[in-house]
This record gives structure tokens, C-alpha cells and sequence, in this order.
């Protein structure tokens, strides 16, 4: 029932598939590199993930970063030059690091972390938020490459 | 206006209504896991590619998407967009597979073929239009994972319809 050309693609395909594991299951990526870093190290900037220099068609869409805090008026921040800003929300103080044409929440006194977990947003459009301490960040551009759908 | 129907045409009509059939039995039971599918609807397709080639087996298979789009109301959106893109992916590869000179390919091999094209087609159209996330591409292996059992799988089923098939009509 099997030819040799299956069985010859039965076995391409299984040596295939642990190295496509091994590929993109590696954390190689510095955005990605997430998950260990960066909950052991809330506040110490020397061991984060450096944002990606080479994303440079991202990093010129997007032409400044909205921050918004609680039900207040929105401000708007230019992506230069590299800074670390400081907003108070109704928990306590959260660190926004902007680097690169990218920024992230650096720290974040929130008990669950997912705002600091979304790691950098690169691209126009691309939003992270703080429920508990009521703060989201976006990035603005002119043509944002994400819309509702995104996440 | 009669339009004019060959044998061909019913034939391809009748596998078509039964692929149809199938993809919407499919699509009643919750997958365990999203994005993963057993497409035992691609059973019909290897069967005609097997028994009629490789054009039957395309026709049969757009059709599927179109009516089967149609019927569960997914005409046009995202999901009928995934589908068509994964079925367009998997008769290419098999066009491709079916020039192999020598005995070639059985059907657990289109099958294969097939489903892993099926879902890398369907992937690289996600990713482009749906879900630009680098974080995506971890999704790639393991869904890869399932249309090689699934693949192997409905290639075998495919195998032993042909097999009994050939039996009854000799």
C-alpha cells in the first residue's frame, strides 16, 4: 500500500518536524525571551532583552507613543529621544521605557505583570495595557499595520 | 437553457455533494484544540485524485470549499479565506506530486503532501493577512504535527476505499 516515495517523504517529513521544533522553539528572539527574565527581574534593566535594532522598516512607522491614565486626557509623547517615563496610576508608579522607536512597560507595580509580559510594541498601532493600575501605552503612526483583529 | 452535463460532470458533482457532506459533519464536532482538524473531507479528494486525476480531484475539491463556505455561512470571511488558501496549496502540491516519474506516490503519500500544504498555506495566509505576530510561527510545528498524523491517516483510510473499490468493480 506504501510506495517508496512515501515511505521517502514519511521519514523527510518526521526528521523535518523535530528540527522545525528545535528551530522556532528556541527563545532566540529577544522579544520573546519573555517568559524568565523578566518576571525574576522586575526593575533591574541590565538583564532585559535589548529591543531589535534590525526591525527598521517597524521602527520608522510608528511617530509617537499615547499614554493614557485612567479616565484622564491622553498624552502624547514623541519615540526620542531613548527615555524612561515615569506615570502614576491608582496603584502605585509605572516605569514606560521607550527605546529605539519601540517602547514597553519596564515595571509596573500590578499584581498579574501582563502589561510588563507584553514585551516591546514595535509597530504602529500596537497597544499594551495595565488594568490594575488603569495605564495603556500605543504606539501612533500613520498607517498602523494592526487594527481590532490584532490580538 | 439546459445546460449540458457529461458524466464527468455528475460524477464530479456526486463526490463534490459527498466531500461537502463530510466537511460539514466535520465541522458540527468542537476540535480540541484550534485550528487543528482531522479534514476527513480530503479522504474524497485523494480517492479521486487516486481514481480520476488529478483535474476531478480539484475541481472537487474548490467545490467543497465554495458549497461547504456556503452552507455554513463562512462565504467570504476569514475562515472560507483559510480554507480556500489551504485547499489551493494542497491540489498544487498534489499537481506537482502526480508528475514524479516512476511508481510515484500512493495515496498515504498525496495525503501527507496534501494536508502539510494544506496547513502551511493556510499558516502563511494567517500570518500575512490575519495575525502579523512573530509569536505565531511557535503555533507552525505543532500544527504541522497534526497534519502529518491526520494526513497519514486519512491516506490510509483513502488507500482502503480505493483497495475495496477496485475489489468490487473487478
Amino acid at each position: 500500500m506504501m510506495t517508496r516515495a512515501d515511505w521517502v517523504l514519511m521519514v523527510i517529513a518526521l526528521c523535518a518536524l523535530p528540527l522545525l521544533y528545535l528551530h522556532l522553539w528556541t527563545p532566540q528572539d529577544a522579544y520573546w525571551d519573555v517568559g524568565g527574565t523578566r518576571a525574576g527581574a522586575r526593575g533591574s534593566a541590565k538583564q532585559e532583552p535589548e529591543p531589535s535594532a534590525t526591525h527598521g522598516a517597524v521602527a520608522d512607522s510608528a511617530t509617537g507613543l499615547r499614554i493614557q491614565i485612567a479616565a484622564a486626557a491622553a498624552t502624547i509623547t514623541p519615540l526620542t529621544p531613548d527615555r524612561q517615563v515615569q506615570v502614576t496610576g491608582p496603584i502605585g508608579e509605572s516605569t514606560i521605557e521607550i527605546r529605539a522607536g519601540q517602547a514597553r512597560f519596564l515595571s509596573s507595580p500590578c499584581p498579574g505583570q501582563v502589561c510588563v509580559h507584553s514585551g516591546w510594541l514595535r509597530e504602529a498601532g500596537q497597544l499594551a495595557a495595565c488594568l490594575p493600575n488603569r495605564i495603556s501605552i500605543q504606539l501612533l503612526g500613520s498607517r498602523p499595520r494592526f487594527d481590532a483583529i490584532n490580538f | 437553457m439546459q445546460i449540458q452535463t457529461t458524466a464527468e460532470d455528475q460524477r464530479i458533482a456526486w463526490l463534490a455533494a459527498l466531500a461537502i457532506t463530510i466537511h460539514i459533519l466535520e465541522s458540527a464536532f468542537p476540535s480540541p484544540l484550534p485550528g487543528i482538524k482531522p479534514g476527513l473531507a480530503n479522504v474524497i479528494t485523494i480517492v479521486v485524485l487516486i481514481q480520476f486525476g488529478w483535474r476531478s480531484a480539484a475541481w472537487v475539491s474548490l467545490l467543497r470549499v465554495l458549497c461547504g463556505s456556503l452552507l455554513l455561512g463562512t462565504f467570504l470571511t476569514p475562515t472560507f479565506l483559510l480554507s480556500l488558501s489551504g485547499a489551493v496549496c494542497s491540489i498544487g502540491i498534489l499537481w506537482l506530486a502526480g508528475r514524479l516519474p516512476g511508481r510515484g506516490f500512493g495515496p498515504v503519500g498525496f495525503s501527507l503532501l496534501a494536508a502539510l500544504a494544506h496547513t502551511a498555506g493556510q499558516f502563511t495566509i494567517a500570518w500575512l493577512l490575519f495575525i502579523p505576530h512573530p509569536a505565531l510561527w511557535r503555533l507552525f510545528p505543532v500544527l504541522l504535527t497534526a497534519a502529518l498524523l491526520f494526513g497519514t491517516v486519512s491516506g490510509i483510510i483513502a488507500g482502503e476505499i480505493s483497495n475495496r473499490q477496485r475489489q468490487c468493480t473487478t
